[in-house]
């Protein structure tokens, strides 16, 4: 799973510039311009991403060029050759690695080590962390609280999500061992810690005894 | 690195540049063909002894059924890793070492002694989540797993 992580990523880049989602129907004398910085977009995205399907680029470059009736012809000589299936096959894996990341970006955000200190230490609202691991299974019920939360404290807290395998010095230093475990921080000081899957109203207090410290 | 700086040669020496990218494909999906195998096996061999387990213990399964999916599902991996079923709710600081120590592999000793399974893989008929089944299938595991 977290061998996939960076090529998903990449993926979800991918289809994000891939013209023929939206294709732009301008008046001919734009489409030059367009497609060149639709060009260099797609060469920044597919440079940048050091990935091994970062190659891809080009043909689907190519296929994204010209008018839209002219790329559709293109795509379906492409759709007969012979390594066709492989490539139908990929596209709709793309397509639902797009979906996923498209429900994380509304809840709670994904945090790093990095961006730790300014987002966490830093802030000037109380922050609610959740440390959570890949395939496990209560960490799905709570990051479903969470979003919850997020929403609907949406600019008086700030909710973020710490994947333990991808930083474990973070993990390590705020002693987690079981997951999800939920710090809640103000100041810059950890003021409270809920280990485990519990109801919603066990968070939610948690979060209102902040406010009413202040 | 190596895939563009390839690319890059493949373009500058006029050949297509689809040609590097059908053979890497090619392999690709033959050692995935494989690696697939093997954790559907390991997946199998989870699923069925959750089902063993939890009748053997009188435990049930969550009555979110994803859940119990997701977890088999990271036991599976885990598996195919470590050789052993090291629990997906804990974060280690050295997955090989709890591994072989071997006291959070499923089952764990506070499942073995308390029936404490803080994954909510076997949950106690008195637990809030608690489900009523006993047994998953397979197309269920694999059909919440596919939606992380």
């Amino acid at each position: 799973m977290s061998s996939d992580g960076p090529r998903a990523a990449c993926c979800v880049r991918l289809i994000s510039f891939h013209p023929p989602r939206s294709p732009p129907r301008l008046p001919s004398s734009q489409i030059p311009q367009t497609m060149a910085a639709a060009a260099s977009r797609h060469l920044c995205s597919a440079t940048a991403l050091l990935s091994p399907s970062a190659a891809a680029a080009p043909i689907r470059q190519r296929v994204g060029y010209g008018s839209s009736s002219n790329r559709r012809w293109l795509c379906r000589r492409w759709a007969h050759g012979p390594d066709a299936a492989s490539r139908i096959r990929r596209l709709t894996t793309r397509s639902r690695t797009a979906r996923v990341s498209c429900a994380y970006s509304t809840g709670a955000e994904a945090i790093t080590a990095c961006s730790w200190n300014q987002n966490v230490i830093c802030s000037d609202v109380p922050v609610l962390v959740e440390f959570w691991a890949s395939w496990c299974g209560p960490c799905k019920m709570v990051h479903r609280i969470v979003d919850e939360i997020a929403a609907e404290y949406d600019g008086r807290i700030k909710c973020y999500k710490l994947d333990t395998d991808d930083y474990p010095q973070t993990a390590i230093s705020y002693n987690i061992e079981r997951v999800p475990t939920v710090l809640l921080f103000k100041d810059g000081e950890k003021i409270h810690s809920i280990t485990g899957t519990l109801p919603k109203a066990v968070y939610v207090r948690a979060i209102e005894n902040s406010f009413l410290e202040q | 690195m190596m895939s563009i700086t390839s690319a890059a040669a493949a373009a500058a020496a006029g050949s297509p540049v689809y040609t590097p990218l059908v053979s890497r494909g090619g392999r690709r999906s033959r050692c995935s063909v494989r690696a697939q195998a093997s954790e559907q096996k390991s997946l199998e061999i989870m699923r069925k002894f959750s089902e063993q387990y939890a009748r053997r213990s009188s435990t049930f399964f969550c009555s979110d059924k994803s859940v119990t999916a997701v977890v088999i599902k990271g036991l599976a991996d885990h598996k195919d890793q470590l050789g052993a079923p090291l629990c997906p709710c804990r974060h280690y600081d050295d997955k090989a070492a709890e591994a072989a120590q071997g006291f959070w592999n499923c089952p764990c000793v506070p499942m073995r002694e308390r029936k404490e399974c803080h994954c909510m893989l076997f949950l106690t008929p008195d637990n809030d989540f608690a489900g009523e089944d006993q047994a998953i299938s397979l197309e269920e595991i694999k059909e919440a797993t596919s939606k992380y």
